[in-house]
């Protein structure tokens, strides 16, 4: 990452250790989201598998390479992604409280969800389908209605000043979503809704190793574009009228931040379903860990925060249990509200909210 | 040497669709550079609407403005960047920032994409912060800075950002009486200093009179007075600025004040000048006029005579302090109203 503003020696120290301890947690969480499942395989053959040997147990060999990596992957991408995504959507709205799900986007994602699983739901098939097409239209309808929340909530923070009220349109525009999906759901059928509510429980294990690439390429695509506005996020840090006057192009920056957290969050839900607390917690681990709100430091410790995160969740819900995977929704809140709350409870000692 | 700002007959407003609302109108301005000009009016008379058109930010209703002699609409937003540079009293996220980051801020007009600072850059910076006298707090985090601090930071920014103009909207607004007088002193002389020309608007009339080359007074009935303080003071604009008959400029001591009404009158005699100031103050406020150096008053105005603030006094009774000379002053005043009555 480029070095956009001077920072003091003990600033990059802190840096450096932040991300080598964040590297740390990340490689520790692979490994045991690689070692913890369902089905209990050594560690040796793990390994084994993973550096490309033949296993002679073949189920082995398929839910390492064709379930654990590619659910590891997807949960480290799903993480980085909504995180940055809240990150985003918190300068943007000049709001440290603002995330995609609270602002609505990811009901908004799940609103064009719900219309392409259940308004089409018979040509779908469990979760996603099975065409290259029914992905496509799923990724299209969560995409879809991410904009359609995003432009809403841009309007609205036009007319509406106070952040506070920003934060409380878009839980009214969240409810307006959440009526028209159950509506959608009680109109449809019942193999419909069933894949719905599963796809709404959360998890990163939907994903094939086939999909990944439709997944990642977006994401990554908008995560490169999120590292190239540090400059104009860290003005936008003063608020709208004094980055307009540092020469930031306040229109074209909110709108280019927009469809960056509009795609983050889009495919994310498409292909996870809408996960709550990662993008709202996230940033403020970051901002905690470096003691800084300057983007450019910012933008990678939220994006490694993001993936430990995440993984972290799904080595939760991966734990053996009797009934198997647990819903990745269940466990985000768990992590996310202490966090909040002590965030909330010491607003006044934490330096970044002053 | 040639005014930064020019307008001609311009007037300022909002558009709403179709119908406008003018709030000011025949403005003609000159703002000179190496002077600090406050803007003084009403809340809500028009100054953030000035300010806003002046800096390009809010279009006008007639008439254009010229900065440096050119239309301020025809300006890039990018190169206005590097000829005038704003403090608001906003709130920010930037708590989290230190003050040298926040400073850096400053240099985006002149750096490129990423932002990245070169040595010259940095130089700028550590001057603007010196400049301002908060280089001591260079490495603090923004949050850990008082309010005072922190405007002088958003100053330091502007500085940072090297134009020829710096516009403050109420600089002083949220600070206290020290603070407020430092930030006005650390403009002032940035003015004359820099030979940058910087525009601020204020309620803080004394601060502004002492402080200001220039005055522009929004009077009540939206008119615009400008030039240099005295010749604007002088000129009976400050009375102007209320339509209240309540609240009058003082022109002694430069400041508003309040009528109250008349009780009495009283001879004071005092040669000490602060006391007499001060006894003046007290008979003022308790309603009470001074009547100079009568000598022939017949013995019927009450009569004060003060060496000391412990040695006063009021009709042959001594006062030790203030508070005691208004006490007797009361009974006397009580009484001579008595007996006026009967």
């Amino acid at each position: 990452m480029t070095q956009s503003i001077t920072t003091s020696h003990s600033g990059k120290r802190r840096f450096a250790v932040a991300m080598w301890l964040l590297v740390a947690a990340l490689l520790l969480l692979a490994a045991g989201n690689l070692l913890i499942g369902a089905v209990d395989i050594p560690a040796a053959e793990v390994l084994g598998i993973l550096a490309g040997h033949e296993s002679e147990n073949y189920a082995w060999q398929i839910i390492v390479t064709q379930t654990r990596l590619p659910m590891i992957v997807t949960a480290a991408l799903a993480g980085a992604a909504l995180a940055v995504s809240g990150l985003l959507l918190q300068t943007v709205f000049n709001n440290p409280l603002a995330d995609p799900s609270i602002l609505g986007v990811s009901t908004g994602s799940g609103l064009g969800v719900a219309i392409v699983m259940l308004a089409f739901g018979g040509s779908i098939g469990t979760v996603f389908g099975t065409t290259f097409g029914g992905y496509v239209s799923i990724l299209l309808g969560a995409m879809l209605g991410a904009a359609v929340v995003l432009i809403a909530l841009l309007m609205f923070s036009m007319v509406v000043k106070g952040a506070t009220m920003l934060l409380i349109i878009g839980i009214m525009v969240s409810y307006l979503a959440s009526s028209a999906i159950s509506f959608l759901n009680f109109f449809s059928t019942e193999s419909g809704v069933h894949s719905y509510v599963i796809w709404g429980l959360g998890n990163f294990s939907g994903v094939t190793a086939r999909q990944l690439p439709l997944m990642a390429v977006p994401l990554l695509a908008a995560l490169a574009w999120a590292a190239l506005m540090v400059k104009p996020l860290n003005a936008m840090l003063l608020g709208s009228r004094y980055a307009e006057n540092l020469g930031v192009n306040l229109r074209r920056v909110r709108n280019e931040l927009l469809i960056i957290t509009g795609v983050l969050t889009a495919v994310v839900t498409a292909f996870c379903g809408p996960i709550g607390f990662i993008g709202l917690v996230v940033p403020h681990i970051a901002r905690l860990l470096l003691r800084t709100s300057n983007h450019n430091r910012l933008i990678p410790a939220t994006v490694l925060a993001g993936m430990v995160v995440a993984l972290l969740c799904n080595l939760i819900s991966v734990l053996p249990t009797s009934v198997g995977v647990m819903p990745i929704n269940a466990i985000t809140p768990v992590i996310g509200v202490p966090i909040i709350i002590y965030i909330i409870l010491n607003r006044k000692r934490i330096f970044y909210f002053n | 040497m040639k005014p930064i700002i020019t307008t001609h007959n311009l007037a300022t407003g909002y558009r709403h669709g179709g119908s406008t609302t003018m709030v000011m109108s025949r403005i003609d301005i000159a703002l000179q550079r190496g002077r600090l000009t406050a803007l003084l009016g009403q809340n809500g008379i028009g100054k953030s609407t000035l300010l806003r058109t002046i800096a390009g930010s809010q279009a006008p209703i007639e008439g254009e403005v010229l900065l440096d002699g050119r239309p301020i609409a025809e300006i890039s937003r990018h190169e206005l960047s590097k000829l005038l540079s704003l403090v608001f009293t906003d709130r920010t996220m930037a708590g989290g920032l230190t003050v040298r980051e926040l400073v850096s801020l400053g240099r985006q007009p002149h750096t490129g994409f990423f932002g990245r600072l070169d040595r010259h850059d940095r130089q700028v910076v550590q001057q603007a912060v010196e400049s301002v006298g908060v280089a001591h707090k260079i490495d603090s985090f923004v949050a850990e800075l008082s309010d005072g601090e922190r405007q002088k930071v958003m100053i330091a920014k502007a500085l940072a950002q090297e134009t020829p103009l710096i516009i403050l909207d109420e600089p002083t607004a949220f600070l206290d009486v020290a603070s407020r007088i430092d930030t006005m002193q650390l403009l002032c002389r940035l003015a004359h200093s820099t030979g940058k020309a910087i525009l601020l608007s204020t309620h803080d009339v004394s601060q502004a009179l002492l402080l200001a080359d220039e005055l522009w007074v929004v009077a009540d009935d939206h008119s615009l007075h400008c030039g240099t303080t005295e010749d604007v003071v002088l000129s009976g604009a400050m009375q102007a600025m209320f339509s209240s008959e309540k609240v009058r400029f003082n022109m002694l001591k430069g400041d508003y004040e309040v009528d109250v009404p008349l009780r009495g009158k009283a001879v004071l005699r005092c040669t000490d000048a602060e006391l007499g100031y001060w006894l003046s103050n007290a008979l003022r406020r308790n309603g009470v006029a001074i009547v100079h150096n009568s000598g022939s008053t017949g013995g019927v105005l009450p009569e004060i005579e003060a060496k000391s603030p412990v040695d006063i006094t009021v009709c042959g009774t001594k006062a030790s302090s203030v508070a005691q000379m208004i006490t007797l002053l009361d009974e006397i005043l009580r009484d001579s109203l008595h007996s006026s009555l009967t």
